[in-house]
């Protein structure tokens, strides 16, 4: 157990005490003291103490972060480690958003080519393998599946 | 077997099916950190729309061979494709260094259908058994039998007794987002229409194994390996060894078959598990212990049997009382569930032909596994060297399609990133996956029956404990309650005294 048990316990008693506020506001079913709010408190209880117990196994063991051992090369890959989280949860954030908007095709495209690139493809390579991995999906899902993935801005193109 | 269920089973979709998801569990399963699990999460968009029969044929024929392909990369590059693998990697990699590679592959190849169809035969025996038992379970028994489930995942989780706890509560919170089942009342939606009728199974799965994997992939070194030197032995001697190892560890193969289909039956003790204690057991029993960890073939046939062994009894609990053993089946309830099937007893008495075509395509996807499997272990070293960072990528957008592609609809997007930044938080913290993703499914389970229950009992909690199997499963889930507390009292004062130290 070290500090991110610390944070890791104090993240679950707050979870624990949110949800079980939320449910405290549900309706009760007619002539019994409990209703919907019943099976969500139980589990925001049951969160809220393994929180503590883990917050409590966190202050009573020994390891501390402090004993992580940092090295100039754990450094630089920790930072690309973080930037290629970062972009991983940004493209997806990007394809939720505009992916009704601006259309299948062109998210997937675009997204392939901005995580390749990150990931330290060549750029000529990233646009070939983006193209083909989005021409291989639409065939798959839209073609053979019939799933109604979305045009977007390329509606008059639609097949 | 009549000959609906053989026309079912042979039939061109069905073995077009098992096929194709032969190879694409292999090569899944071949590409370090690309777990079984997260195969099978990708390939349930694409169930989605099959027939029952070839969809449950799918996710059995992709796990069967994904676990199989882990010990591919295990022996060439001692990273282990699936967790499942990771008990006897040192023998597998030992070996592989001392030029028997395909030797160490064949063996885990053939231990593990022979696993399979151990496996598989035990279900066929054990599961009508118990169905014709829990035929006569109430809304008490339903409630104790999904409490025990989630008790047990807890129990052999791999993490802390309160890490397992707060596990499954994260899964038992997600679970009871939606309309609530007596009065009606939406829960946690915040004006979300689409979350009305709770989180939905597919996207929620998806983010948990495929986007998580996804962020665990780009952060590791993505520098690829390869393994070209170490697969140069020949066929014809790898053969000749494997045969002298099948015959001489016969025994440790029939009894670690039989042992990972049992612990494979535990809700949340899965295939590693299984692996781990068998291994364990060999080494326990073997007469030359001491060689294990460094090249033996004993340890590669217990393991590998019992991983495959696990998958099917994992299916035990869950086609006879709807509970899941491991994550795949708990995703294969889901997929059950979306196709309007409950598992449970009555699936033994109103649908008997789906599971007696189950039976028959464990068994046909653990036989098309031996020549696929040969045909991977020789392309094994082209598998390996594509590299992480082309697959992160399109696996992330497979996932995003998969996900979209159940609903329409966005909110199934938004769903995979949160819960896939929930789960990737959840593993760096050292909390199991296994008990929330049965508690995501339990959860709806465990509630209508304990509000039903409730509502007969009019809030008297004895009435939990009046009928027979009700007493029995409700007091063996209270005592198993009483030892994980005491487990815990036990890791919180052992952490106390080190800190004396």
């Amino acid at each position: 157990m070290n500090n991110k048990d610390r944070y890791c316990g104090i993240i679950l008693l707050g979870l624990g005490g949110w949800i079980a506020w939320e449910s405290s506001h549900f309706p009760v079913l007619a002539g019994m003291p409990y209703g919907p709010g019943l099976f969500p408190t139980i589990a925001a209880f049951g969160l809220s103490i393994c929180g503590a117990l883990i917050l409590l196994s966190s202050l009573v063991s020994t390891q501390s972060v402090a004993e992580i051992e940092k090295s100039p090369e754990k450094d630089n890959r920790g930072q690309r480690a973080t930037l290629n989280t970062f972009g991983v949860i940004l493209a997806v954030i990007f394809y939720a958003m505009f992916l009704e908007t601006a259309g299948f095709h062109l998210v997937s495209f675009l997204i392939l080519c901005c995580l390749f690139i990150l990931l330290q493809i060549r750029l000529v390579f990233s646009f070939v393998l983006a193209t083909g991995v989005t021409v291989i999906i639409h065939l798959i899902f839209y073609s053979f599946l019939h799933v109604p993935l979305p045009w977007g801005i390329l509606e008059p193109l639609a097949w | 077997m009549s000959a609906d269920v053989f026309w079912a089973i042979f039939n061109l979709d069905n073995l077009t099916v098992i096929f194709v998801c032969t190879l694409y569990g292999t090569f899944v399963g071949a590409i370090p950190g690309l777990t079984a699990t997260m195969a099978v999460a990708l390939l349930v968009p694409f169930t989605f729309y099959m027939d029952p029969i070839p969809a449950i044929s799918a996710i059995v024929a992709t796990t069967t061979t994904a676990i199989f392909a882990g010990d591919i990369s295990g022996t060439l590059l001692r990273i282990p494709g699936t967790p499942a693998s990771a008990a006897y990697v040192d023998d597998a990699y030992s070996l592989s260094k001392r030029g028997q590679a395909k030797t160490s592959l064949f063996v885990s190849l053939t231990t593990a259908s022979i696993g399979g169809v151990v496996g598989v035969a035990i279900l066929m025996l054990m599961a009508p058994q118990l169905a014709r038992v829990a035929i006569s379970f109430s809304s008490y028994e339903s409630f104790w039998l999904a409490s025990l489930g989630l008790t047990c995942a807890v129990l052999t989780g791999q993490g802390t007794v309160p890490k397992s706890f707060a596990s499954l509560f994260i899964g038992l919170a997600i679970a009871s987002v939606g309309i609530d089942i007596a009065v009606g009342y939406p829960r946690f939606t915040y004006g979300v229409p689409d979350l009305l009728g709770g989180i939905s199974f597919i996207p929620a799965m998806i983010g948990i194994f495929a986007f998580s994997e996804v962020l665990r992939t780009v952060q590791s070194n993505l520098d690829s390996s390869t393994a070209s030197d170490l697969i140069k032995e020949k066929v014809s001697d790898a053969s000749s060894r494997m045969i002298k190892a099948l015959s001489r560890y016969r025994r440790t193969i029939a009894r670690s078959s039989v042992l990972g289909t049992l612990i494979g039956a535990l809700p949340g003790a899965g295939a590693d598990i299984a692996a781990w204690i068998a291994y364990a057991v060999a080494r326990r029993f073997s007469k030359e212990p001491d060689q294990f960890g460094k090249g033996n073939l004993e340890g590669v046939a217990a393991g590998g049997a019992a991983n495959n062994a696990a998958i099917a009894g994992a299916w035990t609990p869950a086609l006879v009382f709807g509970i899941p053993g491991d994550s795949v089946t708990a995703i294969a309830i889901g997929v059950l569930l979306l196709k309007g099937l409950t598992p449970g007893p009555r699936i033994f008495i109103d649908q008997p032909e789906l599971i007696n075509t189950l039976f028959g395509s464990f068994f046909l996807a653990n036989i098309i596994m031996l020549p696929m499997g040969f045909l991977a272990i020789t392309l094994s070293t082209y598998i390996l060297r594509i590299p992480r960072t082309i697959m992160a990528p399109i696996i992330l957008l497979f996932s995003l399609v998969g996900a979209y592609a159940i609903s329409s609809s966005v909110v199934a997007i938004w769903i995979v990133l949160a819960l896939g930044i929930v789960g990737y938080l959840m593993e760096q913290n050292e909390i199991p996956l296994a008990p929330a993703i049965l508690g995501i499914v339990l959860g709806r389970i465990i509630e209508d029956n304990f509000m039903v229950s409730m509502i007969k009992a009019q809030g008297n909690l004895l009435m939990f404990f009046e009928r027979q199997y009700s007493l029995v499963l409700g007091v063996i889930t209270l005592l198993l309650w009483c030892f994980l507390l005491t487990r815990m009292v036990v890791e919180i004062s052992s952490g106390r005294r080190q800190k004396k130290k």
